[in-house]
């Protein structure tokens, strides 16, 4: 059975939006706040929104190769991004 | 009907919750002395209090009607509309949320009227209260639909009754009530759900098993891309994934009253982080898991769970099925009641705050404080039964899902458009705005009347269903049409004149660092972030009607202030959230060497002399 149409078509065409939603947005944040006035006065929240795109794709990335390999022992991958996740959005962020 | 048996403890557990949340509506309502607390629960809350009540507004009871019936008909999938919101985090974070809590914008069409004009903030309050009472009206369906299977009541009885006792609640306790009781439901719905997915794991007789009875397709994340016409990736990704998505982050008056209710800038941004990434995650799981367990249930014993089982009521089935305890029974019902009345709750006093300061206030003739505040709470009644009539409407559509959808993908697109073009184009303008509204819903008119000359262009194969055509992917159809007005008639139009960016100033993404300056009626010191920890016997309360506090020679010089800087100050123990402080502007300095606030700070801030408390210098 082939499941392009089920897995990396959705895959690609979802992660391809983002980018350029993505993308778009912080460029024109980057450009309202200054530019590098915005990286050195915000680079911890532009790493966070970055790291925020790897994950929520590492999500979506892991969950269908899982699928298609039938392999559940990937989601242990999923469950240490997420506590990664929930230590590194606890730390001090000002 | 089949009706699921219960005993008297189920209800006895079910009517101490119904209780205790209206006894915390009660208790909270102590703290509403104005509008600004009954709205916004005086603009002093911690992030993670935030966070917690913004899952709990996005989680609804439709949350786990919706998702737990795809669950059971599509599997994994299920989850894909809550993983897609970050894509729009830089331009909220650091454009909208910055814009509305700095100029102080305490709704939608307040913003259209600053932004543009008093006719572009008519339409937007029309389509806002369509949006908020439509929300209200879904969730109202959902409990009822979960709720019969065990109540075997009338749907609409059950739709009036729970109306009826949240209408009351948000009515007496406003946004402080709401973001205590919102956070507690938030875990309460966590927990719940994912204890479900636990018990129905053990019932099945183990991991493996429920893995090896799911079908690939079912283990897979996203939908099929254009089939089936009622739930495909591609449709739902336009019409959830964004037009849903923005909508609910940009224009949902009642996400928005939570941004306000921060005590921060970086407070609300720090909620809005947490909640997408650890939250949601948790909270897709929570709400879709019941259906992922009883499509595995249904692939190993039909008989148990049969194929013509209604998908809106599986929550209620398979927590029957899988709970080996009346108790926990009842407490997973309670956590599905949690979840209505936490989403129901935040919009029925959103729509209160769009009718009074939309509405009421520009109506009337400078009301009193005291008129408003009780103009607040009857709207909230007002709203509610407004919302039961809505509920009645969509219980006609078929199911929850579709019916949501539909919902969304109408009314959603000429706001999010505007709202959108305002924020990023400074050159966008009101004509420009008010054409986007007016010509953008005579679009979407025909596109219902027309879809296969107008939305079909757009269907990405999707097949056409005559009774409902293309009620997903119909949103892309109307953003690009809504869009393409706004884009036109503003480059056809001549440029606003100069005094226009003048007037825009901190209301656009370009004007940005003009907000802070305007916040605080001063230029911003440079020193802000500054923070003294001290006794809260320091504290003396002196007569003065203004919201300002006084501090000490030395204690100036630490904390590098001046007078008029805007300042945050509060009780240390961090669990409080923020209850037990507020803002003020700093004043003279202090003849003696007391912090002098004065009596409305103390009222707003209720501080205890025998605990620590902070200052921190904000702006």
């Amino acid at each position: 059975m082939d499941l392009f149409s089920h897995s990396w078509l959705p895959f690609m065409y979802q992660y391809g939006f983002g980018i350029l939603i993505f993308g778009g947005g912080l460029y024109a944040v980057f450009k309202a706040y200054g530019g590098i006035k915005f990286w050195n006065e915000y680079s911890i929240w532009i790493k966070i929104l970055i790291w925020g795109f790897i994950y929520v794709s590492s999500i979506h990335l892991i969950m269908t190769i899982s699928a298609l390999n039938d392999s559940p022992q990937l989601y242990f991958i999923i469950l240490s991004l997420y506590l990664f996740n929930v230590f590194l959005l606890t730390r001090k962020i000002s | 009907m089949n009706t699921i048996a219960t005993s008297e403890l189920f209800w006895v557990i079910l009517t101490f919750y119904v209780f205790f949340v209206l006894g915390a509506g009660l208790f909270f309502a102590r703290n509403n002395q104005s509008t600004e607390d009954f709205f916004f629960g005086g603009r002093r809350f911690s992030w993670w209090l935030i966070g917690m009540s913004m899952l709990a507004t996005g989680v609804g009871s439709h949350s786990f009607a919706k998702y737990a019936s795809k669950g059971f008909e599509y599997g994994f999938s299920s989850t894909m509309t809550y993983m897609n919101d970050w894509f729009f985090m830089p331009l909220l974070l650091f454009g909208w949320i910055p814009i509305i809590y700095y100029m102080q914008v305490n709704s939608i069409p307040e913003y259209f009227e600053r932004r543009f004009n008093s006719t572009v903030r008519n339409l937007s309050t029309i389509t806002m209260l369509l949006y908020l009472i439509g929300y209200i009206g879904i969730g109202l369906l959902a409990l009822g639909s979960l709720l019969q299977p065990i109540l075997g009541w009338e749907i609409n009885t059950i739709i009036i009754v729970v109306a009826v006792i949240s209408g009351i609640y948000v009515s007496l306790g406003g946004q402080t009530a709401i973001i205590f009781t919102d956070f507690l439901q938030g875990v309460i719905l966590l927990f719940a759900g994912l204890l479900i997915f636990g018990l129905g794991i053990a019932y099945i007789g183990g991991f493996d098993l429920f893995w090896s009875n799911l079908s690939t397709t079912n283990k897979l994340p996203l939908a099929d891309f254009n089939s089936p016409p009622d739930f495909n990736f591609v449709g739902i990704f336009w019409q959830d994934g964004v037009v849903g998505s923005v909508g609910f982050a940009f224009m949902n008056q009642a996400v928005i009253m939570r941004f306000l209710a921060s005590r921060s800038v970086i407070h609300a941004r720090r909620a809005t982080m947490m909640n997408v990434l650890v939250f949601l995650p948790i909270g897709t799981v929570a709400v879709s898991n019941s259906g992922w367990i009883a499509r595995a249930i249904a692939n190993i014993s039909p008989s148990v769970i049969p194929e013509t089982t209604n998908p809106n009521g599986i929550f209620t089935v398979v927590a029957s099925l899988v709970s080996n305890s009346e108790p926990i029974f009842a407490f997973l019902v309670a956590a599905v009641v949690a979840a209505l009345m936490s989403s129901l709750d935040s919009q029925i006093n959103a729509s209160a705050a769009v009718a009074v300061n939309d509405v009421y206030t520009p109506l009337s003739k400078n009301p009193s404080e005291k008129t408003r505040l009780r103009v607040s709470m009857f709207t909230s009644l007002l709203v509610t039964f407004v919302g039961i009539q809505a509920a009645f409407l969509f219980a006609q559509y078929g199911t929850i899902y579709e019916a949501h959808g539909a919902f969304h993908s109408v009314v959603t697109p000429p706001m999010v458009t505007v709202i959108f073009l305002g924020i990023f184009w400074t050159r966008f303008s009101s004509r420009a705005a008010v054409l986007t509204f007016v010509l953008g819903a005579a679009f979407i008119f025909l596109g219902i009347e027309y879809p296969q000359t107008l939305v079909q262009p757009f269907s990405h194969g999707i097949e056409y269903v005559e009774a409902k055509p293309w009620s997903y992917i119909r949103a892309l159809y109307n953003v690009v049409a809504c869009t393409s007005i706004g884009i036109l008639v503003t480059l056809l139009t001549s440029k606003p004149h100069q005094s226009h960016y003048e007037q825009i100033k901190g209301l656009t993404l370009w004007t940005i660092k003009d907000g802070p300056t305007f916040f605080k009626g001063s230029e911003v010191n440079e020193n802000a972030g500054s923070k003294i920890t001290f006794d809260g016997d320091m504290i003396k309360v002196v007569d003065d009607l203004d919201n300002k506090i006084y501090l000490p020679e030395d204690l100036m010089k630490d904390l590098g202030a001046r007078e008029g800087d805007f300042a945050y100050i509060s009780d240390t123990r961090w669990y409080l959230g923020g209850i037990k402080s507020t803002h003020a502007y700093i004043g003279k300095m202090s003849s003696s060497n007391k912090i002098e606030i004065s009596k409305n700070v103390q009222n707003h801030g209720q501080f205890d002399p025998s605990k620590k408390l902070f200052i921190e210098l904000e702006l």
